[in-house]
């Protein structure tokens, strides 16, 4: 397995956001996806996960919704709300600016005059 | 480890977050365990391996469930807002279905609210507005008392508390006084001279400069002014380079050294300008003169009380030293701000109980009118009620109604405050202390928007409580018409009783106040006030040195005044009557001596010649004055009837000798040559005993008493300002740098002086038609219901054989049964109220029979009158209409 990444706060909550763009999803997936996405180079904790999609839901950036699984279990499935799309294009918007930033920076090789 | 299955059942009731977060964890358990085997994991391992995975499994599902517990806080809260906003529309488009009920429920609330809101915001500006002084719970004033009534303060006994007087860190004394401002158009201002320790005890950070040393209250280092920030705007354009200047008062330079703020002062003298008070070393020794106002500020943590003991102390102390001038003597203090308004109290505190009685008497109407409307809809209340509506649902559908139309009545009513207020404030009497400041601030808005919600919840729960209890009856009347009811409703005909009650409550206290003001119409001054006009001209210079200048300058001026045109006769007199208060002297009877304490007092009057026949006062006895009486001749009087009374009870007072005035060396006795009829110098109070003296032999002294000034009057047979004009020019032409004052026609006068009594009677009769008005619309209302809902009933009546008649005099029986019981209760009310208005009455006793007759007898004719429509349309109703309905 790849070294292990701790991501920084609030980046947790643009990845959830991310994930539910393809499809409603519950706990589970959500995490599973997200690790398999970046090539299992980022762990999701369930001590993390769940507190992030209770608090979510409470801003109103997703929906939970109770829906039988093909195993004819009960799952909870969170969607993404039209708050819950302006809140990533914002967040993920900035998040490319940091990175692009601070990339640019490490890439310089012109010593600061 | 599954959960029990009863737990699935509690999300029957509800969203349930407990089982929801167990649930959410219990399906990632099994979807992990799922995953792990899949891979070839033994399900036993991978089930503990699932759960280590998960962590401290209760701390988080407890941190997801408090997460949860927000989410549905907060959705809950949205939801009822949302619910709210839409009953709110519904209700606003319900009430627009009826448009002239709620058209009328919004204009009388709009009336009420507004007129409470309007003398609220008076109120408040007077008496509860925080003084803009620092501290200004801790300013005091101070007097000294006389056998227990309280007089002015003698210098002696001021420079006493100042050394020994404990409980104050700044006392101070004022005396009001007047000046000609001589430095482009001559002005007479009123002024006044005030220690350093004034502005400490009222103290507002100066606008500029600075307030007075205590050096500058030595003579000679007195020529010192603070102009007041009117002043200053008005007279220099606000220009702070005045600060350093001199001014010129009375003729003598004086340089500015500060200008005091805006909001400075708040008393209700008005001066324009402070010079220092510079008593003299003979002031400081004199303990028999009294003639200052006093003011202090408390040290913190020292009550009124406290501060009371402590002046009884020092006046006992001050006894010791000047036994013979402290007879009966003491001292008293007083909170600055109930001081201050001690005299618009009972004026305001009358006037906002009036307005309360008519918001009342406008609730109880359109409680009535909600009322009627929740009887007619009680089914729809019903229907509701079983179709799931909760009561809270129900309560908030009618207190939705209500506030839709406390907020609409409230917006209005900000107008028709408005529009009261500046009625009043144009009409109110002068010199209310704060009263420009009605309105202003936010206090206004927060009271009237508190007074709606109180009265639309107030409103909205009478007739909700009253849908929900008639539920099941309703239901089980099923589809039947309601005729069947009686129309009688015990809750309605008590708020028509109450209505009537209130209102003869107002219409009486409108009664005492027209009846007042009638008497204060007929009153005789004393003399002709009719084309009668008074202005008042002060020689205050060095270049009238002395008397005899004086007398030669006035004289002439009143030689001029009588060629000029329009004047029929024209004189002159130094305090003449309704235009101020006139000077106490103590008054010596030849061959006689009185008693310490019995001496008898006079009211002083310098007069020229030819006055008493301009006022056109009765001469009773004996001659009046005439140019011969100068002086160098014998010395001569004129008095008044009731001190002829007073001095000779039994005895013709002509040809009597008394003396007054002149100082002990100095005391010619004065021959009593006339009696003449008694005046009111105050229009509302009873006549003085008055003592009049011609100008050429009026004692030296007694200039000093109205600071040289003396005040003509001319009867005149043309226009007023024409007339006026002439006499500014007249005394412009003698001396340009004289102001003109005080300058008044005698209706101006008599009018000021009934001006308090004259806006209570209008306030209250509008608020009595205003009631009138209201108890009439209730009375109809009820009725008008009433015999609509008893159509069938009155069909029966009349096809069985009920005449006209006596369907009519059914009706109307109903209604006056409410009139009269609301009549009782209203008297009863009203002479338990009385005595609050009794010192606002002029010689009307608060109880007066005729009054309360005549209230009653009106609101019966009112009650009559909204009766007979109702009864006269139920003695129409045609049975065969009626019964097939």
């Amino acid at each position: 397995m790849a070294d292990r990444l701790e991501l920084p706060q609030g980046t947790l909550e643009t990845l959830i956001l991310k994930t539910l763009t393809w499809a409603p999803m519950h706990g589970f997936g959500i995490g599973r996806w997200i690790e398999q996405a970046s090539g299992d180079s980022l762990t999701i904790e369930e001590g993390s996960l769940y507190p992030a999609l209770h608090r979510m839901e409470k801003r109103g950036w997703i929906e939970a919704e109770w829906r039988q699984t093909e195993n004819n279990r009960r799952g909870k499935y969170y969607a993404i709300t039209a708050e819950g799309r302006r809140q990533l294009k914002a967040a993920s918007q900035s998040w490319l600016n940091v990175v692009r930033s601070v990339g640019r920076v490490l890439d310089t090789s012109k010593q600061p005059s | 480890m599954r959960d029990p299955l009863w737990r699935r059942y509690r999300r029957f009731w509800g969203p349930d977050v407990r089982s929801d977060v167990d649930d959410e964890l219990a399906f990632h358990i099994e979807l992990r365990v799922d995953e792990l085997v899949a891979r070839g994991m033994d399900p036993k391992a991978a089930r503990a391996e699932a759960w280590r995975r998960l962590g401290n499994v209760d701390a988080l599902a407890r941190t997801c469930r408090e997460i949860d517990g927000e989410r549905l806080t907060i959705e809950r809260r949205r939801e009822w807002l949302a619910g709210a906003w839409t009953e709110l529309r519904v209700a606003a488009r319900q009430l627009l279905r009826y448009p002239v009920l709620a058209g009328v429920a919004v204009l009388t609330l709009a009336l009420g609210l507004g007129a409470t809101t309007a003398i609220f915001s008076a109120l408040y500006a007077v008496m509860l507005r925080p003084l803009p002084y620092a501290d200004s719970d801790r300013i005091t004033r101070v007097t000294e008392t006389f056998r227990g009534g309280e007089t002015s303060v003698g210098p002696g006994q001021y420079t006493e508390w100042a050394r020994r007087a404990r409980a104050f860190e700044a006392i101070g004394a004022y005396n009001p006084t007047t000046f000609n401002l001589t430095d482009g158009t001559p002005e007479r201002v009123r002024a006044a001279f005030a220690t350093h320790g004034f502005f400490r005890a009222r103290y507002l950070a100066p606008a500029l400069g600075r307030y007075f040393l205590p050096e500058e209250e030595q003579p000679g280092r007195d020529r010192v002014v603070v102009l007041s920030y009117a002043l200053f705007e008005q007279r220099y354009a606000a220009n702070p380079r005045i600060l350093g200047q001199t001014v010129p008062l009375n003729g003598e330079p004086y340089t500015v050294i500060g200008i005091a703020p805006p909001d400075f002062p708040v008393a209700s003298y008005g001066e324009l300008l402070w010079i220092p008070l510079a008593l003299t070393a003979r002031h400081k020794a004199t303990f028999s003169d009294h003639w200052l106002a006093v003011y202090a500020k408390r040290r913190p943590g020292v009550t009124l009380a406290e501060a009371q003991r402590d002046m009884e102390r020092v006046s006992r102390e001050i006894a010791q030293l000047q036994p013979d001038d402290m007879v009966d003597r003491s001292a008293r203090v007083y909170d600055f701000r109930s001081d201050l308004v001690a005299d618009h109290e009972r004026n305001l505190t009358v006037l906002f109980g009036a307005v309360a009685f008519v918001l009342l008497l406008s609730c109880l109407n359109v409680a009535n009118l909600l009322l009627a409307r929740a009887t007619v809809r009680r089914k729809e209340t019903a229907i509701r009620a079983a179709l799931g509506a909760t009561r809270g649902h129900i309560v908030r559908h009618f207190v939705m109604e209500s506030l839709v139309l406390a907020v609409a009545g409230s917006v209005l009513a900000f107008f028709v405050s408005k529009l009261t207020l500046s009625i009043l404030l144009r009409f109110a009497p002068q010199g209310v202390p704060g009263l420009q400041h009605a309105g202003e601030g936010p206090m206004t808005i927060v009271f009237l928007a508190i007074l709606s919600l109180v009265i639309a919840v107030g409103l909205g729960l009478l007739p909700a409580l009253r849908g929900l209890r008639s539920v099941q009856a309703t239901l089980r009347m099923g589809g039947r018409s309601d005729s069947a009811q009686t129309g009688r409703d015990p809750l309605r005909s008590t708020l028509v009783v109450a209505e009537v009650a209130v209102a003869l409550v107002l219409v009486a206290g409108a009664g005492l106040f027209v009846r007042s003001a009638k008497r204060l119409n007929a009153i005789d001054p004393g003399f002709d006030t009719a084309h009668l006009i008074t202005a008042r001209v002060s020689l205050a210079s060095a270049r009238y040195p002395d008397e005899a200048r004086l007398q030669r300058t006035y004289l002439d001026f009143v030689d001029r005044l009588r060629r000029l045109p329009h004047v029929v006769s024209a004189s002159a007199q130094s305090t003449p009557p309704l235009a101020g208060g006139s000077v106490g002297v103590d008054v010596s009877v030849y061959g006689q001596t009185y008693a310490p304490g019995n001496q008898p007092e006079g009211q002083y009057h310098t007069v020229v010649p030819g006055y008493f026949e301009t006022m056109r006062m009765p001469l009773r006895y004996g001659r009046t004055f005439t140019a011969s009486d100068d002086s160098n001749a014998p010395r001569v009087v004129v008095i008044s009837e009731t001190l002829a009374r007073v001095l000779w009870p039994n005895e013709r007072a002509l040809g009597k000798l008394v003396a007054c005035c002149d100082d002990g060396a100095n005391r010619p006795w004065r021959e009593v040559v006339g009696v003449v009829g008694d005046v009111r110098q105050f229009l509302t109070r009873q006549p003085l005993a008055d003592l009049y003296m011609p100008i050429e032999q009026a004692p030296p002294d007694s200039w000093a008493w109205h600071a040289n000034s003396l005040a003509f009057v001319l009867r005149t047979d043309g226009d007023v300002a024409e007339v006026m004009q002439g006499v500014r020019r007249s005394v412009a032409a003698t001396d340009a740098t004289l102001p003109v004052y005080d300058a008044w026609t005698y209706d101006d006068l008599a009018d000021r002086a009934s001006a308090a009594n004259r806006l209570s009677m209008v306030l209250f009769s509008s608020l009595a038609v205003l009631a009138l008005v209201l108890a009439a619309v209730g009375i109809y209302g009820v009725l008008a219901f009433s015999v609509a809902q008893r159509t069938f009933e009155m069909g029966i009546r009349i096809a069985i054989g009920a005449r006209p008649s006596s369907v009519l005099a059914l009706v109307t029986r109903q209604g006056m049964v409410l009139v009269i019981a609301g009549l009782v209760i209203g008297l009863a009310l009203a002479i338990a109220m009385s005595r609050l208005v009794a010192t606002l009455l002029y010689q009307v006793a608060p109880t007066d029979p005729v009054t309360y007759t005549g209230a009653a007898a009106l609101l019966v004719a009112v009650g009559v009158l909204a009766c007979y429509m109702p009864a006269r349309r139920a003695s129409r109703v045609d049975p065969v209409t009626a019964l097939r309905a």
